[in-house]
């Protein structure tokens, strides 16, 4: 039995993507790229192109390079006088007055055009895998009626796929983000994409989704953004330069392909230098196109095109009964709803924020292929396997929280790390379970603590005591603690390791990133205080066992730095406890070269420079101590 | 639908109002038996095809990397063939030594380029394959057959056969109209 994938079969791009363990990726085409020209093309050698390949030759080409076929799917020749005059092919009326293409000295149905694309899917998709793909879940917009859903499965079986499903691209969106798992909800969907507008209100109840109105614009999208921005910078060109670069098809092509990355550039930044030396040339030599775009003087270009989204919007809420503050869920498609003032645009409307994390140009496909996985079997609630929400971890020396289990470790999970003591001759530590995202332990919340007793008297950081963390599948989470050297355990169980609401979750999660810059302060001079402590004494313990044999200058000199590093750690600037930890570690390492030293001219041996290495490994050790458990 | 006893959840959806007795318990066991060996055994599969696939990648991916910042390289490399051509055009003797270190720059670029595996593909005069070139124009020409590549607008490159950016071409569609 082979895979059933999902695919987004778009009017410009399609996509696809599979489940795989339960988690959906999306598959590139033999190409690398992550989606796939909707474009078909049969050269005058009689061969066949489809995807990236056939846009390329499209202009030497064009009566038998067939893209936008989607806009024919399911309709008759008299329904798609508008779009007919659009493309550069031709549409003639097949036996039934139904749609056919001509191309390639042939007529081809809108079904089989589309079949050649959803066999290079197939295929491609195939070679990625190392499977057999055999079955698809098809996406169509909300819009679609019979006739066209019908063309749409009939393109899947004629290549070669059993069609398990055709659902709705914004349903598909929804089930990206797990929507279906809600109950009596409204879902907007936003999908703008490169050369269509839609719109859709969702409910949701049961697992059921329902279209309570569909909206949207045929001929809006991306594409009218970038020649926004081009005819904008052609206008700044001609006002500095006096040419009028709108006339030269080369460097009309180099000015799309600048705007069209400004645009991408001015959804994470508020400003974009767009440099394109050498752009032209007239009798005073060479002229280069260098502006600056900022991110307000953008929606002042496209304000025309934005004000446009706003009438299907209202249009589709009012078809469905609603109003903005009805909406539950904010779903966004399509690349160009990255735009800030898009964002902007539908939050105004409905007051909600957008679901995010999936990418929008993918969401659909991703989507489609968790349907895919739903009717193969591949998702069952009984398997679905869960996350921690938070981090997981003990208290250690200087309140530090260190992390044992990361969030969002998939579980049931199991992990163990080495910890020591604090002190010299301490008998117990107290193991303090915490779970949050803060570096300090205070901040965070509080799971359990327990004591492990009868640790034998041993120098500071000696002992090994492993501790272990394990969540079983139902979130529980078993702690323990053993001492490596007697075999004494201790252990405890935490039933709820969530016992917290997604909204607590998230506010811990908020808070943690709110805080990051205190907390990073607080970990770093908690870390230095725990250096400079280690270091110190570690310093003391050689004045203890080596003082008789060194100069008394330089006993005087590591005591006096021994003392200000002790000053220093009650201070609040890491920084100068690192300084004074530094005096000690120079100090010391003088002590320990003239021990050695002393030492050799003793032995009068060989080996001097075979010990100069022992002395520094010893300090790397010290270094890299383990953090100790507090007392 | 009766209410079951706490902490036996009963299968969802049955609705037999009778306690269910040792056969129909086994036959349940066992239909959730095959279900989780069919789920682990999907599972396992899965993992063990996504562990190839990923051995699979590896090389791949790393070769992907070179590729994406070659990419944002040629820009650049483009621009500074711009200014060498406009440097040429020019004709000024006095930079001459300009000319010629600037093309050393190129070359130097060129070499490095080179150097990770990525050759210029063979456009002009060549017979026009959208595999490898993109159609930006096309334009009769009696001098050459139909389908021969005339003109280039912007170099394309590859690298171990993965097109990097096609090159960027002017098309002949033959004799035309005499």
């Amino acid at each position: 039995m082979g895979k059933t994938i999902g695919i987004d079969l778009g009017t410009t791009n399609s996509a696809m993507a599979v489940l795989t363990g339960g988690e959906p990726e999306v598959i590139p085409n033999a190409e690398g790229g992550r989606t796939t020209p909707s474009v078909v093309a049969f050269t005058p050698q009689g061969e066949r192109l489809v995807g990236a390949v056939a846009r390329r030759q499209a202009v030497t080409n064009p009566q038998n390079t067939v893209f936008s076929v989607k806009r024919f799917m399911g309709r008759d020749t008299n329904e798609v006088s508008e779009e007919q005059t659009i493309v550069p092919y031709e549409v003639v009326p097949g036996p039934s007055g139904d749609v056919r293409v001509k191309a390639g000295d042939k007529e081809w149905s809108p079904q089989e055009i589309s079949a050649m694309i959803l066999q290079k899917i197939k295929q491609d998709a195939e070679a990625f895998l190392g499977e057999e793909v055999d079955g698809a879940v098809i996406t169509v917009p909300a819009y679609f009626n019979d006739a066209q859903r019908q063309a749409t499965k009939d393109a899947g079986t004629i290549a070669g796929l059993e069609v398990k499903r055709i659902i709705n691209e914004p349903t598909a969106a929804a089930l990206a983000y797990g929507l279906d798992k809600e109950n009596e909800q409204t879902i907007l969907v936003f999908d703008l994409g490169g050369g269509t507008f839609d719109v859709s209100i969702l409910e949701i109840g049961d697992g059921v989704f329902q279209v309570k109105s569909t909206n949207g614009d045929n001929h809006l999208g991306g594409d009218n953004f970038d020649k926004a921005v081009v005819d904008w910078m052609v206008a700044e060109f001609k006002a500095s330069q006096g040419i009028d670069l709108s006339q030269d098809a080369m460097a009309l092509q180099r000015l799309y392909e600048a705007a069209e990355k400004a645009k991408i550039e001015l959804s994470t930044t508020t400003s974009a230098q767009i440099n394109l030396p050498f752009i032209t040339a007239d009798a005073s030599g060479p002229k280069h196109l260098d502006l600056s775009l900022n991110r307000a003087k953008f929606e002042e270009l496209t304000h025309d095109l934005l004000t446009r989204l706003e009438g299907p919007t209202k249009q589709a809420l009012e078809d469905a009964g609603v109003t903005g503050a009805d909406i539950d869920h904010v779903v966004l498609v399509g690349g160009m709803t990255r735009m800030p003032a898009v964002q902007e645009r539908v939050k105004e409307v409905t007051g909600k924020d957008p679901h995010k994390g999936v990418n929008p140009d993918e969401v659909v496909a991703v989507g489609a292929a968790i349907q895919a996985g739903v009717l193969a079997g591949d998702v069952k609630d009984v398997l679905l396997l869960d996350v921690t929400p938070l981090s997981l971890g003990i208290e250690t020396k200087g309140g530090v929280f260190t992390r044992l289990i990361e969030r969002n470790t998939t579980i049931p999970t199991k992990k163990s790390e080495v910890f020591s003591t604090a002190e010299d001759n301490q008998s117990q530590v107290e193991i303090h379970v915490l779970q949050g995202e803060r570096e300090m332990a205070s901040f965070n919340r509080t799971l359990g603590r327990f004591n492990l007793t009868g640790i034998p008297a041993a120098p500071s950081g000696t002992p090994q005591i492993e501790v272990t963390f394990d969540i079983d599948a139902n979130g529980i989470v078993h702690v323990s603690a053993k001492d490596r050297g007697t075999g004494n355990e201790q252990k405890i169980e935490i039933k709820s390791s969530s016992g917290l609401s997604d909204d607590e979750v998230k506010r811990m999660v908020d808070e943690a990133e709110s805080h990051a810059d205190d907390d990073k302060r607080l970990r770093a001079l908690a870390d230095a205080r725990n250096q400079s402590e280690a270091r110190v004494n570690e310093a003391e313990r050689q004045l203890k066992d080596h003082g008789d044999k060194v100069d008394e200058a330089l006993k005087a000199e590591l005591e006096s730095a021994i003392q200000e590093a002790r000053a220093s750690q009650s201070g609040e600037d890491a920084a100068s406890i690192e300084a004074a930890t530094e005096r000690v570690t120079q100090a010391l390492h003088k002590v320990s070269e003239q021990v050695y030293q002393r030492a050799a001219a003793e032995q009068q041996g060989a080996g001097d420079s075979g010990e100069e290495t022992v002395e520094d490994a010893d300090y790397e050790v010290i270094d890299e101590d383990e953090p100790a458990q507090k007392a | 639908m009766p209410a079951t006893e706490a902490g036996a959840p009963g299968p969802e959806g049955a609705d037999q109002p009778a306690p269910s007795g040792a056969g129909d318990d086994l036959a349940r066991v066992s239909a959730e038996r095959d279900e989780y060996l069919d789920q682990l055994q999907r599972t396992r599969a899965d993992f063990d095809n996504y562990r190839k696939r990923v051995e699979r990648e590896r090389p791949m991916l790393a070769e992907a990397g070179v590729r994406d910042l070659v990419g944002e390289l040629l820009p650049v490399l483009d621009n500074l063939e711009r200014a060498l051509e406009a440097l040429v055009a020019a004709g000024d003797e006095g930079a001459q030594g300009i000319v010629a270190g600037v093309d050393m720059v190129k070359q130097q670029l060129g070499a490095l380029l080179v150097g990770r595996g990525v050759e210029e593909i063979p456009a002009h005069g060549e017979a026009f394959d959208p595999n490898v070139h993109e159609a930006v124009q096309g334009v009769p020409s009696p001098d050459h057959p139909e389908g021969t590549v005339v003109a280039v607008v912007e170099r394309g490159y590859r690298m171990s056969d993965a097109v990097i950016r096609p090159a960027r071409v002017v098309v002949s569609q033959g004799g035309g109209t005499h």
